[in-house]
């Protein structure tokens, strides 16, 4: 099984989310059913909702694939909640105004 | 005006000129962070508002210019620039001049920045105008359901949210400043991976906003907005969810919202939650079931809230009045223990047992007072934002200052003692340990150094780090310095540690190997010598081309201990008790060894009649006490183990100097005086 892993950069605001996603579509591919992706974030100062939403969709295409996401955080601040500055995440429809 | 108020002025004053310089820093890395231009505008007009009220005119007049200037880039919600963070952060410190030495804060100053700001907002100067009052909204610890408001805010950003430089997250953190909130996420618009434009914005927010502020303050959160992202927001009847402080129930806060109450009483009688039964049995709307759930447990976080922050008020007091209570505490400790040992001589039972609630008494009193005193590291740490600012600038170095364990608390008299030797292992890291820009480019380094100041507890002491990212000591060249200027000799063989200790020998000037030695030693022997003085040892860690870190280990607090008292001979002895590791006593020895087996630990011995004199015949049986501190072990031996002894720490100023091994003395229960030992430096002297 291979399992593969993504270092994010220093700065991986919404300048970098592109580059980030090619390089994840990229280890997707690679990537056997089971194995594990990791997504590095200790190397990564600033973030933000743009991110936070990348690894939302990196999670939802990789368990659609049968792999699994790991999202490896320096602290705290690299977490989703901080990220969206929000306590809880919801999944439903009812945040439109 | 009343001086006291006038003092509480300047002190308030004071602290938002502080934070006024945190938002500015912030806004100079992130010239688009909304919430950080409305801070350090909310603070300018704190500043002008109380400056005025007190008198202090210039001071009002001056805020007003810089408010308004700011202001002009904040309501036409354009970005922040170097020029403008930078005009307003020197206009911090003319303020902070005019507020604390007005003769020193010139008027061709203030006509250079009034200008400065005028042509960076590209209009006049708004003199004639009241800026815009931002009232603080009133802390949740006052919230009483009819003065506070709860509002529903949802806000779906469009989807060119990114690409017009907006980060929505950043306008939530400004909503939570307003009250308490409860914030959810949605995320379920985000869509696989292979199908996301990751530049495009699918979440969006729902939140809960208790405040004391109006809706149109809510609104004003939004205002670039308008027009662009979809935001909704309802004031919501708080009596549906809380009754006068007690938050209702979900079944309560359901019926209110017209769900018969036959299917809630239904649901109530069986086993399970409440929600998921009417969800899934009884067809209710899962938003509806979700939106009461998240309602409740937001009420719930209002009224804990509230509850906590009226239970945690805070008066200020002024230090001088701590240091004379501790003081105070202090005569009563060295009181309490003659009194204990006069009752212990007495044999009265009946006084031993007022005196052992005496004792106690004095023990939380003294431990409560100790605490008053601790102020957590991150009022030290926040100065050096600024200075790594202006360090970088002035270098011409891109650098990054990170701070950890900022809440650690230390004693405020040892915070006020280590500003110096902080700002100069700052500088020193700045200028001389961080490599430029483009050296770390071609060295594979990350283009922004970084220097993290760092605190932690470990055990009776703190350590506070600074450490960076930069080129490392050069060894070589380090020692090639000390054997040039006769410190070590030229034929000395030294372990790594003891080449870079060298940096701190006095006379140790790199002023001329600063281009290629990283210049560490620039009066570092002024900084160790300060923080020996607090009790507290300063040491280097260092790897060339991966950075430096200097620790230093400074005790909690400089007036109380927990003491271990030994004799030997007519003399006593303290121990601090957290560097006690064990004790043991054996028989006593005419020619003792240098080293003593502890298990698989061999330990340097010393005896306290070598170290101290003697004056009296040893006792045959010597007892002995393995003191620990850092990695380092030291055996001592004494004639007499006397036990545990709370000890007011009394200085002794220039002995000490000449005396190594011995950092203060304490009066004892009986008048007489005993050393309290420098561990420490014992076990530096002794290391095997």
């Amino acid at each position: 099984m291979l399992d593969l892993t993504v270092h994010t950069p220093e700065d991986a605001g919404i300048s970098a989310v592109a580059g980030i996603r090619v390089e994840l579509m990229a280890a997707i591919e690679q990537a056997r059913r089971g194995s594990t992706i990791t997504l590095d974030l200790s190397r990564t100062r600033k973030s933000d909702s743009s991110l936070a939403q990348l690894i939302v969709s990196c999670k939802a295409e990789a368990a659609a694939k049968g792999l699994k996401l790991e999202v490896k955080a320096a602290g705290e601040e690299q977490s989703l909640l901080s990220m969206l500055s929000c306590d809880s995440m919801g999944e439903r429809a009812g945040g439109t105004a | 005006m009343n001086d006291k108020l006038i003092e509480t002025f300047l002190d308030e004053a004071h602290e938002l000129l502080d934070g006024l310089e945190d938002h500015l820093l912030e806004l100079e890395k992130n010239p688009t962070d909304v919430e950080s231009m409305n801070a350090a505008f909310r603070a300018l007009h704190s500043i002008k508002g109380s400056a005025s009220m007190f008198g202090f005119d210039a001071v009002g007049a001056f805020a007003h210019e810089v408010e308004a200037a700011l202001d002009h880039f904040r309501s036409l919600s354009l970005p922040s620039t170097p020029e403008l963070a930078d005009a307003v952060l020197r206009s911090r410190d003319h303020i902070r001049a005019l507020l604390d030495a007005p003769e020193t804060a010139s008027p061709e100053e203030r006509e250079d920045l009034v200008a400065t700001l005028t042509a960076l907002s590209g209009k006049a100067s708004k003199k004639d105008e009241g800026a815009k009052a931002v009232a603080a909204p009133r802390s949740i610890g006052q919230f009483t359901p009819g003065e506070f408001r709860t509002y529903r805010i949802k806000y779906k950003p469009s989807a060119d949210t990114y690409r017009r430089g907006v980060k929505p997250e950043s306008l939530i953190r400004e909503l939570r400043k307003l009250g308490e909130t409860s914030i959810r996420c949605d995320v379920h618009a985000v869509p696989p991976l292979s199908e996301l434009d990751p530049e495009s914005c699918y979440l969006s927010w729902t939140a809960l906003l208790t405040t004391s502020m109006d809706a149109g303050t809510v609104r004003d959160v939004f205002i670039f907005e308008e027009g662009t992202s979809a935001v909704s927001i309802v004031e919501l009847d708080q009596n549906d969810v809380i009754d006068g402080k007690e938050v209702r129930r979900l079944g309560e806060i359901l019926a209110a919202r017209s769900m018969s109450g036959e299917s809630i009483r239904d649901a109530l009688s069986r086993q399970h939650p409440i929600g998921e039964i009417l969800v899934k049995e009884l067809g209710a709307s899962p938003a509806v079931v979700e939106d009461a759930i998240f309602e409740q447990q937001h009420a719930k976080n209002v009224v804990q809230a509230a509850r906590e922050e009226s239970e945690r008020k805070t008066i200020r007091i002024r230090s001088d009045k701590l240091d004379a209570l501790l003081n105070l505490v202090g005569e009563l400790v060295t009181v309490q223990a003659q009194l204990s040992q006069t009752v212990k001589d007495s044999g009265d039972r009946h006084l031993h047992g007022i005196s052992d609630y005496v004792k106690r008494l004095a023990g939380e009193l003294r431990a409560t007072s100790m605490e008053l005193r601790l102020v957590p590291v991150e009022s030290l740490f926040a100065k050096f934002k600024r200075l790594t600012r202006d360090l970088a600038k002035n270098l011409g170095k891109e650098i990054e200052l990170r701070m950890e364990g900022g809440d650690t608390e230390i004693d405020k008299s040892v915070i006020d003692v280590l500003n110096d030797p902080l700002v100069h292992l700052v500088r020193n890291a700045a200028d001389h340990g961080l490599e430029e820009t483009a050296e770390r480019e071609r060295t594979g380094k990350p283009r922004i150094g970084t220097i993290t100041l760092k605190a932690q507890h470990t055990g009776a002491f703190v350590r506070i780090s600074v450490q960076e990212d930069g080129r490392g000591l050069d060894r070589e060249k380090i020692l090639g310095r000390a054997i040039e200027r006769g410190i070590v000799a030229p034929d000395a063989r030294l372990l790594e540690e003891e080449v870079d200790e060298l940096i701190f020998k006095p006379g140790f000037s790199t002023a001329d190997i600063v281009s290629n030695v990283s210049g560490r030693g620039v009066g570092l022997d002024v900084v160790k010598t300060a923080i020996d003085q607090l009790g507290g040892t300063l040491t280097v860690k260092s790897q060339l081309g991966k950075g430096t870190e200097f620790r230093l280990d400074i005790p909690l607090t400089l007036a109380i201990i927990d003491g271990f008292l030994v004799r030997s001979g007519s003399r006593n002895f303290v121990i601090p008790l957290s560097c006690v590791d064990s004790c043991f006593e054996r028989e006593r020895r005419n020619d003792p060894e240098r080293l003593i087996v502890r298990g698989k630990d061999f330990i340097p011995y010393v005896s306290s009649r070598d170290l101290f004199g003697e004056d009296e015949e040893p006792p045959e049986r010597e007892e002995i006490v393995i003191v620990s501190i850092f990695d380092s072990k030291l055996a001592i031996g004494f004639d007499q183990v006397l036990g545990g002894y709370q000890t007011v720490i009394k200085p002794i100023g220039e002995i000490a100097r000449y005396v190594t091994g011995v950092s203060g003395a304490a009066i004892l229960a009986d008048g007489g005086i005993a050393l309290i030992l420098d561990v420490a430096a014992l076990a530096r002297a002794h290391k095997g």
